[in-house]
Order: structure tokens, then C-alpha cells, then sequence
């Protein structure tokens, strides 16, 4: 599937609705819906956009994920059926899904905050989409300047500032129409984006499952191990290529090694690049990457294919506190031969001969 | 003539020497603006009654009146030579006075070359025919003296009129050799200067060329006629030069024509920010998908961040990272 980009995205329609937290007792209150869009001035359509893309596209950490749930009452259904509905209908499909997540948020130390429901279309070919957005909102300061001075004045109450922790966006695009079969949009039909950062962080994947499994009825495993294993080979391919020296290269590939084993949900070409290569060969990194079919977005890691590549380098350790250390990648039992002690020294023959020492 | 009716003749002369005078400045004025050449010091002057019958009393003049060329006199000072030559070649094709050179600096260089002095172009203007000029008549002829140099020569000229050119005693040999060494080093720091601005003009000259390309494929897109700020698009096309292949007006042209919303969202942007309204605002897109990690950091200006980020955006790409 090639990759998608979030090019040319507009905004037609766009409504907004609030959802509260659970009680205490994780007794539901309902959220409260509005009947009217929300026209927006170029400015803060513009503001909505970059939000959007600095999510979901090129260089971001959104992911393209699967569909799981379909039937009549999913999100899939009724984003795909909002796409054409006039603006009523739009308004009033919208509100169900508020009242889907409001069902959804089951633990009451998941905040509440705004929904926004936002309809446009996006890239080349001017595809149809849905997105929906939960934001959280912030506290901050209007600066006032008078005469020269500044004073503030509190915001109590702002949503989409630049922080991304307090936003997470699910969109559908609808790559080609069919009419509804037995009442069924095709899923094959659209694609499916996610932005979470509770996803790329260090914390538990699990963290986000309310928001992309139990309301959007997504899932994000499928290619993620397969990507993983591209990632990491075609990582280490360019790595091998690169004209630098034996201690660069093999600290690149450590690098790349323990980005891998980190804890971080999911991996990504520029974060990758922008972390541990050299400037001037970043650019070309992204294009190996891209051409090897990779998306240059955040992707979910899986390390079933490559676990036991990532093993950590082996160690020989010595009663005397000396220590051998045997890079992952070379066969132990082939490169190193550690014999029985003979009067309080051990024999060990390593294959190689002595190139450094400090 | 005597003294005397030579001073009275002169008296009576002055609101038409005082107007000949003005009538050359604007005259001036107007050919260097339309030859682009600024010009440092303009000033008119009607030489003082005094000091023009004290030099009937030294020289021989048969009519003061008309052989004395200098009874009023204009003076226009440029930065450097190049400027003086323009100004100079522009005053000599034009038809409607009488225009001649009375002092040639070409021709002193020609006949001495091993010469260092004062260095100034002179023009001894009048009117073809009779003319009345805001109700006063000017006598066809009445003479204004029109001197011409650079700034570097006025200087020169300064120094020596007073205190060499016009001492009652003969000047010091040494005083001499020392304003003729100055003479031929302000000539040389002329010509260095010259030289100067030649390489940078080579230089910016593909920059400006760039530029004006730029700004037809900018203005032909978005047909947007607000103030475009040259000095900011020019810092802009040096701080990329990196970035700009030799083909990349043709790039431009065929990125634009597989994406025709970009001059719609530049267009709807043009009143929230002066950077949409720069030629290198299209270009930026060009860049920012072919080089998305470059733009950003060769970028040199944090005010167009806000803008950038739109264009990234509008590409569907990120552009600040968290």
C-alpha cells in the first residue's frame, strides 16, 4: 500500500462537543452536545490544519492502523456514512459519536474534554475525510501589551496548543465511494489514522486502548511485526553502508539495537535519524527507508521477528573484574574459545588479532 | 566696465541669476532619479556681489556679465565615479539648453597623465532662447555653472580651494606634494571601491535574476499586489543558495502546476502575514518537499516559523518536532 499523504487538507465542517469524565463511582454523565457547526475564521482553520498534519503526517509520530469493528453501530459505519450526510445529518451523527466515547471512557481517571468532529478533504486526489479529535483542555496566559508593558490574563480553559500530549486524533479517508451494501460501508474502501501519544511514549500501550479499540474499534497490530523486522534491516543495511569508522559504525548499530529494545511503544525513520545519524546523511536515510516501503510516520513496534537479533552483546566476566565483551552479531561459541583454568589462569582464545588498546 | 556698473548691473540681476540657478537643480535632480543615481550633496549658490567684483578687479573681463560663466552655480556630488560618468553622459544628450563642458577631467587625464589634482566635471548651462521662468525673465545669456564630482573629490576640493588654491601666499612645496598624494589616493580608493562593488554586483546579480524570475511565477500564481520586501527575499535566496538547484524555476513551475491549492491557501493568507505576499513564499513549498530538514534549518529568520509551519502542513507534512 503506498504511503499517504496528508497534502491539501481542508476543512468543510467542523462541530464540537464536550465530554465529561466519569463520576467517582464510574457512573456515566452524559456529554453535552451542540446543534451547530462552527465556522472558523482563515486563521484558526489554518491553526486546526497544523494540528492535524503535525499529527498525522510526514515526520509524525500518527500511525495508519486496522479496522477491527465494522458492524452497524461502529465508528467505521458512521464516519463513512457522515462523509456525505448534508449538515444536519452531519451534526446529529456527530453527537452519536460523542456519545460513543462518553460510553467508552469507562475509567474515571480518563479526562474528560472537547470532541471535535471535523469534515474536509485531503491529499492530491481531494480525498473525503472524518476525523475526530479529543482534546484536552490547557491553562495559559493572554499577553496584553500596553505602553510598552506586559500584564496576563489567565485562559482558563484552551484547547489544541502545541502540546501534544492533551489531544489524540482517529481520521478515516475515504479512498473510493461505493453505495452501502445491506446498509455496510466496504472497509477496504478507506484508511484508518491514529495519533495517541500515549502510543509513542514510554508508558503502557494499553493506556490508549479506550481511545482507539473500544471507540474507534481499531486495532494496531497486523504489520507492525513485519514493519519492525523492515525497520531494523533496513536500518542496519544503511549503517553498514556508510563511510565511517569501525567504532562509529558499531556504535550506530548499538544505537539502533537499543532504540529498539527501549520501552518506547513505537519506532520511527526521523526520529531515528534525527537522534543518532549524522546531519548529512539524514536525507538519505529517510529516502532508503521511504523506497524500502516504510512510512516515514511513527509505526508500532513488534519485536516477534527480530527478538533474537537484539540481543544484548555477551559478556565474559572474570573473578578478577576483567571482562570480554563479544558483540551480539558474531557467533560465540565460533569466535571465542574459553578453556579450563590452569593454576588460577584461564586460557581463552578469541578469533582476530588486538586492534585497540586503551 | 567699471566696477561700479558691473555691481549694480549685478544687483539687479540676482532674482534671475537666483532663479537660472533653481531651474538647473531640478533639472539635475530629475536626471539622476531617472538614471537611478543618488545623489549626496545638491546645492545651489549666486556668487556673492562682493566676490565677483574682486575678481573683475583681478581678471580681465570685457562683459562680466556674460564671459563671468560662474555668477551662479549648481554643484551635484556623487558616490563614486561610475555615478559622475551617468550623470555626466545624460546631461550631455539633453536637447532642450544649451549645454557645454567648460572643464573635461577625461581630457585633464589625457593631456597629464602624471597628474594628481582637483577633479571635477564643469557645464556652462543657458537657455536657448530668452524665457520667463515663474514671471522672471532669464536673458538667453545668462550662464549657470553646473560642477560635478564625487564625494571623495568634493572632499579634496574642500580642503584645497581655501587654503592652497585661494592662499594670498604661495603654498609650502611639501603642503603641495601632500594634497596632489592625496588627490591620487582618492582616485585609488575610487577605483578600489568600484572594484568592490563590481564582484558584489557579479554576485547578487544571479540572487537578483533568481529573484525576479521568483516574483513572475509568484505574481502569475497569486496575482497578489502587496508590498514584496527585497531585502528579505534576497536574505532568504542567500541563506538557501545551498538548496537551489540550477533547474529549480523549472521544478517550481511543474510542483506548482500538480498542485493548484497552494495558490489558493497563499491567496486566502495574504492578510495575516506579510510572508505570504514574499515571491519566496512559493518557492518554500518547492523546498520543503524536496528538502523538508534543510528549509528548516537554513531558514534565517524565527518570524516566518508560524508560516513555515502552514507550508509543512499544507504539504501534510510536520514541522516542528516535539
Amino acid at each position: 500500500m503506498s504511503k499517504f499523504e496528508f497534502e491539501a487538507l481542508s476543512i468543510e465542517r467542523m462541530v464540537a462537543h464536550t465530554i465529561n469524565p466519569r463520576t467517582k463511582e464510574g457512573v456515566l454523565v452524559p456529554p453535552q452536545l451542540s446543534d451547530d457547526l462552527i465556522t472558523l475564521d482563515v486563521d484558526s482553520r489554518d491553526l486546526v490544519q497544523v494540528r492535524v498534519t503535525e499529527a498525522l503526517g510526514s515526520a509524525s509520530h500518527g500511525i495508519e492502523i486496522n479496522v477491527e469493528k465494522t458492524d452497524a453501530n461502529s465508528f467505521m459505519q458512521k464516519a463513512a456514512a457522515m462523509i456525505r450526510a448534508n449538515d444536519v445529518d452531519f451534526v446529529a451523527r456527530s453527537k452519536k459519536i460523542a456519545e460513543d466515547l462518553a460510553d467508552a471512557q469507562t475509567n474515571p481517571k480518563w479526562p474528560g474534554g472537547i470532541l471535535i468532529v471535523l469534515a474536509g478533504k485531503v491529499g492530491i486526489n481531494q480525498n473525503p475525510y472524518i476525523a475526530v479529535i479529543k482534546a484536552e483542555t490547557d491553562k495559559g496566559f493572554n499577553i496584553v501589551e500596553v505602553n510598552g508593558s506586559v500584564s496576563l490574563t489567565l485562559i482558563k480553559k484552551m484547547l489544541l496548543s502545541q502540546t501534544q500530549r492533551l489531544y489524540k486524533i482517529g481520521l478515516i479517508v475515504e479512498i473510493s465511494y461505493q453505495a452501502p451494501k445491506d446498509g455496510l460501508f466496504l472497509q477496504h474502501n478507506y484508511r484508518y489514522f491514529l495519533f495517541d501519544h500515549l502510543l509513542t511514549s514510554t508508558e503502557t500501550k494499553s493506556a490508549a486502548a479506550y481511545f482507539y479499540n473500544a471507540f474507534l474499534g481499531m486495532n494496531i497490530v497486523g504489520s507492525s511485526k513485519y514493519q519492525t523486522r523492515k525497520f531494523y534491516e533496513s536500518t542496519k543495511t544503511f549503517i553498514n553502508t556508510l563511510p565511517v569508522s569501525p567504532e562509529e559504525r558499531g556504535a550506530l548499530l548499538e544505537a539502533l539495537r537499543s532504540d529498539l529494545r527501549s520501552n518506547k511503544g513505537t519506532m520511527s525513520i526521523t526520529t531515528f535519524s534525527d537522534e543518532y545519524l549524522p546531519k548529512e546523511v539524514r536525507n538519505d536515510y529517510v529516502q532508503a527507508m521511504t523506497s524500502a516501503g516504510l512510512p516515514d510516520t511513527a509505526m508500532i513496534k513488534d519485536l516477534a521477528y527480530i527478538k533474537a537479533k537484539l540481543r544484548r552483546p555477551r559478556r565474559v566476566d572474570f573473578s578478577t573484574g576483567i571482562k570480554i565483551q563479544v558483540p551480539a552479531e558474531v557467533d560465540f561459541a565460533e569466535y571465542v574459545k574459553v578453556e579450563p583454568q590452569v593454576d588460577g589462569y584461564t586460557p581463552v582464545r578469541i578469533k582476530g588479532v588486538v586492534q585497540g588498546q586503551e | 566696465m567699471t566696477p561700479e556698473e558691473f555691481k549694480d548691473k549685478l544687483t539687479i540681476a540676482q532674482p534671475e541669476l537666483r532663479c537660472w540657478g533653481n531651474h538647473v537643480l531640478e533639472l539635475v535632480k530629475s536626471l539622476a532619479k531617472a538614471q537611478g543615481v543618488t545623489l549626496q550633496i545638491l546645492t545651489s549658490r549666486v556668487k556673492e556681489i562682493d566676490s565677483a567684483v574682486g575678481k573683475l578687479s583681478r581678471k580681465s573681463y570685457k562683459n562680466p556679465m556674460i564671459d563671468m560663466t560662474d555668477l551662479v552655480g549648481v554643484r551635484a556630488v556623487c558616490l563614486l565615479s561610475p555615478h559622475v560618468d551617468e550623470l555626466c553622459r545624460s546631461l550631455s544628450s539633453y536637447a532642450d539648453l544649451e549645454i557645454q563642458k567648460s572643464r573635461d577631467t577625461s581630457k585633464e587625464y589625457e593631456s597629464a597623465p602624471d597628474k594628481f589634482g582637483y577633479q571635477s566635471h564643469h557645464f556652462e548651462i543657458r537657455a536657448k532662447l530668452a524665457t520667463v521662468i515663474d514671471g522672471i525673465h532669464i536673458p538667453k545669456e545668462t550662464c549657470c555653472e553646473l560642477q560635478i564630482r564625487t564625494l571623495m573629490q568634493h572632499a579634496y576640493a574642500e580642503v584645497v580651494h581655501d587654503s592652497i588654491y585661494k592662499s594670498s601666499w604661495g603654498a609650502p612645496s611639501r603642503a603641495i606634494r601632500f594634497v596632489s598624494s592625496s588627490a591620487a589616493l582618492i582616485e585609488t580608493a575610487d577605483h578600489l571601491f568600484c572594484e568592490t562593488m563590481s564582484i558584489l554586483e557579479s554576485e547578487t546579480k544571479i540572487r537578483g535574476e533568481l529573484l525576479e524570475q521568483l516574483t513572475g511565477i509568484y505574481d502569475s500564481y497569486t496575482s497578489n499586489k502587496k508590498f514584496k520586501d527585497q531585502k528579505f527575499n534576497m536574505l532568504v535566496l542567500e541563506n538557501l543558495t545551498d538548496l537551489l538547484k540550477e533547474d529549480v524555476l523549472y521544478s517550481l513551475d511543474e510542483f506548482l502546476n500538480h498542485r493548484k491549492y497552494i495558490s489558493d491557501r497563499i491567496k486566502s493568507r495574504i492578510d495575516s502575514d506579510v510572508f505570504w505576499s514574499q515571491p519566496v513564499a512559493i518557492l518554500s513549498y518547492l523546498l520543503a518537499h524536496e528538502n523538508p530538514t534543510e528549509l528548516k534549518e537554513h531558514w534565517p529568520f524565527s518570524e516566518s516559523d508560524d508560516a513555515l509551519e502552514l507550508v509543512y502542513s499544507d504539504l501534510g507534512k510536520k514541522y516542528r518536532s516535539h
